[in-house]
């Protein structure tokens, strides 16, 4: 044989080998399980550890096992990798969040959620697959959130499958044939993040007369009034000067308060009914987008994954509203962005720090409990904090105060912080069940309900063309392109002094200092990008200082903020422009409309809870 | 009319039990409380209420005094009565004082609340929740072991009479009167004003509602403009104020008061000070000058 003849037999036989050991494996995904049982899908922290994935939330319960089937290409032996992680490695030597799983009905020895603490790839051993459909479980062993992103199934033991952020998306787009070229659809409006901005901006275009995409990365929309966090809605609605904004809200929004409440509090069914009831709104419901393609400083199309398939889909629209709270499509298009306190010097904020820094105001795991009519027993808890009865809580409801993560990366380090939540809540309550001197007053009390999705405050603002600053709304400096009226107080948030030393610095209780102001018309400019040309924003993403964060992150604002970009997306369509365009040249269309709203006016008003203390002028 | 610095208030706070079996609408007395100029000043009442708790009722007898606008002022009790508690416990100096701080709040959040929520529930917080009997959200603003005496007083003091109180005061409305309460210089008695007079008063009062114009800012003005009618601004007098004033009203209350002006002939110097306030940016206040001054 010459040797043009044997590389070519070279290079035959490595690419056969090469595709048998591709074909020799099965990626499945634990998000896509047929049967989720009692295992939640958590996308909290997807854009960080590289995908959505199950956990078992059963608050010290074992949840119910969630199951599927799988076409497999071979039968044989395969070794199974299961990507997981032991989310209290921070904290204990022993994991909290323990699983096993099950694979036609032979349940491997290994027992996982107990070794890095990181996401990674953990060999679960050898199975051998008689069949081409295989039934896989998941077997929650503790109630305490175990959680597993993926199970890789593989003839070659040294095919360690990828964990970086980056080769993992390849791989599961090879792994699972995930289609490259997804479906692409064409919007006037496409909003981006269901919690009530998002919404209500949805909402508002439908209303007059665009074709919107709403795009929600849960299964319900709410964001922090959902069922899921347990948020009361805040601050007031139908202000001065434009006493119409906010008959959305009152529209579609709770009419009980109350943070951690039971579930029918916060009426999540009102809220997609408003939508479904809008023909002009596509809803995107378990959908997270986490790309954009850019042309120049326009956002051309918006691309989503479907949480449970892995599949995308392609939006495209010439107006998109970043209504995520993490900013996260402007912050993937490039828009500048704040994140943390700006220094004094900045804005000239009496408020503001000296020195800047990265405290972020925290996120909120709240959780209750429920009086039986017999005792009920909760895990003495071997991986709990260290607590005694002066450094627990005697307490049945956790609110808004049980706040973790401030300082902390609120985005990059999400999973920590939520994490965080879940671990003092369960250690205080194993602690006041089981060890507290006054442990039988909460003998027949049962951990009712614990957020699994954080309730966040705070990340990055995008910056517009208008910054909002203490000033402003202190000095009443209202400016001609006001829109929806800011009411709550500047309301920050800081970690609890005495809870912060208890626990190492890493405080979970939180306490709040007000700083009363008159409403105040949040100005347009603050409502879309500097940079990106059409980008929108609505809710706590918006662009203001910190310390103006304190005030316009209550969610009736941020609602009638969405019922104003969504106006300004039809203004931007009729006249072909886009926000600035508007606010250079077509502001008095956005004015008459805010006149008049979108919401049904003739409702009563029936939401007259958590309003706050604004500084009012008395009307009557 | 008395002289209200001359009044002796003898209010009497009787806890008698066993005097009802029922709840029962208050018996009361009105009497109209004049200044020095004789003026309406204030208004008084004395009033019998029963207050009930579980199925025992006691009465209580008490003297109240509001202000024109119906804002709970005071309350007096009789000399040698004073209130008790429960198993006629006589109130502190801390108990009379936290019931006058809860009667002169209007917007307390023992309001929200029926009589029967006021005791109730099991979910506890420390945020919220309850400690003990009463619920914790009005737990520390009534008088411990006074909770449905301080309810009643309050309903007393800032619902019952609020609206007869100011239908009186509406209907005694008169240049004088008016006058004097503009030189309240009160921002809510400037709204109770605006928001009760007929269309025609503000012609008849227009120099008092220009001077709580120029005394106010805020929202005032712009609710004050549009409250006015049309014709007002007619009047070159009119005019000219504002014309003196424009430049000082933010964007909202300078909107409201061009749309005033829709097809009214200008004095020149409001034009001209329109004319200044031109500007590039196609705003509702720019479309409304350019029409105005076409």
């Amino acid at each position: 044989m010459d040797f043009k003849y044997r590389l070519t037999l070279f290079l035959l036989i490595i690419s056969l080998l090469t595709l048998w050991g591709q074909t020799k494996s099965v990626l499945v995904e634990a998000e896509s399980f047929n049967d989720k049982g009692g295992w939640f899908i958590d996308q909290q922290s997807m854009d960080i550890m590289g995908s959505p994935y199950l956990i078992a939330h059963g608050m010290g319960t074992p949840v119910k096992e969630a199951n599927t089937t799988v076409q497999f290409p071979a039968k044989g032996n395969y070794y199974v990798y299961v990507r997981t992680r032991n989310w209290t490695a921070p904290w204990s030597d022993i994991a909290a969040g323990k699983f096993r799983i099950k694979i036609e009905g032979q349940t491997l020895s290994k027992t996982f959620g107990q070794d890095e603490k990181d996401w990674h790839w953990s060999l679960g051993g050898k199975v051998k697959i008689k069949t081409n459909q295989v039934e896989i479980s998941l077997l929650d062993l503790t109630g305490f959130n175990g959680r597993v992103d993926a199970i890789y199934f593989t003839k070659n033991k040294n095919d360690l499958p990828p964990n970086q952020l980056e080769t993992l998306d390849e791989f599961r787009i090879k792994k699972l044939g995930l289609n490259q070229n997804p479906k692409s659809s064409k919007f006037d409006f496409v909003v981006i993040g269901g919690g009530m901005a998002g919404t209500c901006a949805a909402l508002s275009a439908a209303r007059l007369g665009l074709k919107v995409a709403l795009i929600q990365n849960r299964p319900i929309l709410g964001g922090n009034n959902s069922s899921e966090v347990r948020v009361h809605l805040g601050a007031r609605i139908n202000l001065e000067p434009y006493p119409a904004l906010g008959n959305l809200v009152n529209e579609i929004g709770p009419q009980r308060g109350g943070n951690a409440q039971p579930k029918a509090y916060y009426e999540d069914q009102k809220k997609l009914d408003a939508v479904l009831n809008e023909s002009n709104i596509s809803l995107f419901l378990n959908h997270h987008a986490n790309e954009v393609v850019m042309q120049g400083n326009t956002i051309q199309k918006v691309l989503a994954e479907n949480l449970e398939t892995g599949e995308k889909l392609i939006f495209e629209a010439p107006i998109f509203a970043d209504c995520t709270g993490d900013g996260t499509i402007g912050y993937l298009a490039g828009a500048e962005y704040l994140m943390g306190r700006e220094s004094k010097s900045v804005f000239n904020e009496p408020t503001a720090p000296e020195v800047a820094d990265n405290l972020t105001m925290g996120i909120s795991v709240q959780w209750f409990s429920e009086k039986t009519s017999q005792a009920v027993a909760f895990p003495d808890i071997e991986w709990a904090l260290p607590l005694d009865d002066e450094k627990s809580y005697t307490i049945t409801r956790g609110d808004w105060n049980w706040e973790t993560g401030m300082g902390k990366d609120m985005i990059r380090e999400a999973e920590f912080i939520r994490d965080y939540g879940l671990l003092v809540v369960f250690s205080n309550w194993s602690y006041v069940k089981n060890h507290h001197a006054e442990k039988e007053k909460f003998a027949n009390e049962k951990l009712q309900w614990v957020a699994y999705i954080g309730g966040k405050r705070e990340s990055r603002r995008l910056v517009g063309d208008y910054i909002l600053t203490e000033n402003d709304l202190t000095q009443q400096n209202f400016l001609p392109d006001g829109t929806a009226p800011t009411s709550w107080s500047i309301d920050l948030h800081y970690p609890d002094l005495k809870n912060q030393k208890d626990f190492k610095g890493e405080a979970f209780r939180s306490y709040a200092v007000f700083l009363p102001i008159y409403p105040y018309p949040i100005p347009f400019r603050c409502l879309y990008s500097k940079n990106i040309d059409n980008l929108m924003m609505a809710g706590r993403d918006i662009s203001v200082s910190h310390v103006a964060l304190g005030t316009i992150r209550l969610m009736r604002t941020g609602g009638m903020m969405g019922e104003v970009i969504g106006m300004a997306a039809a203004v931007c369509k009729s006249k072909n422009t886009n926000p600035r365009g508007l606010y250079q040249n077509h502001f008095s269309l956005l004015e008459e409309l805010m006149s008049k709203g979108v919401g049904n006016p003739n409702l009563p008003k029936i939401q007259n809870y958590n309003l706050g203390k604004t500084l009012m002028e008395t009307t009557d | 009319m008395k002289n209200l610095s001359y009044l002796l208030f003898t209010i009497v706070f009787l806890w008698a039990s066993n005097t009802a079996s029922k709840e029962e609408e208050p018996f009361f007395e009105f009497e109209i409380i004049a200044d020095e100029d004789g003026l309406p000043n204030a208004y008084q009442a004395f009033i019998k209420s029963p207050v009930c708790e579980k199925d025992k009722c006691y009465e209580i007898e008490i003297i109240m005094q509001w202000d024109l606008i119906g804002r709970f002022q005071e309350y007096d009790t009789l000399t040698g009565q004073g209130l008790t508690k429960l198993d006629h416990i006589p109130f502190t100096d801390e108990d009379y004082f936290r019931l006058e701080r809860l009667l002169k709040d209007p917007h307390s959040p023992i309001g929200d609340y029926k009589k029967e929520e006021l005791i109730l529930d099991t979910r506890k917080s420390d945020i919220d929740g309850f400690t003990g009997a009463t619920i914790r959200a009005i737990n520390d603003i009534v008088v411990g072991g006074g909770v449905y005496s301080c309810y009643t007083l309050w309903q007393l003091a800032n619902q019952k009479f609020t609206d007869s109180i100011t239908k009186m005061t509406i209907d005694l409305f008169d240049k004088k009167l008016i006058n004097k309460m503009v030189n309240q210089q009160d921002l809510a008695v400037n709204y109770f004003i605006i928001n009760n007079l007929k269309p025609n008063d503000f012609l008849t009062y227009r120099d008092e509602i220009l001077q709580m114009i120029a005394s106010n800012k805020g929202y005032f003005v712009k609710k004050a403009i549009e409250k006015m009618p049309k014709e007002i601004f007619r009047d070159s007098i009119t005019q000219e104020y504002f014309a003196k004033r424009l430049n000082s009203y933010n964007y909202f209350t300078q909107v409201a008061f061009l749309k005033q002006l829709n097809a009214i002939r200008l004095t020149s110097s409001l034009k001209k000070t329109l004319l200044g306030q031109k500007e590039e940016r196609n705003t509702l206040r720019s479309n409304l000058i350019k029409n105005l001054i076409q």
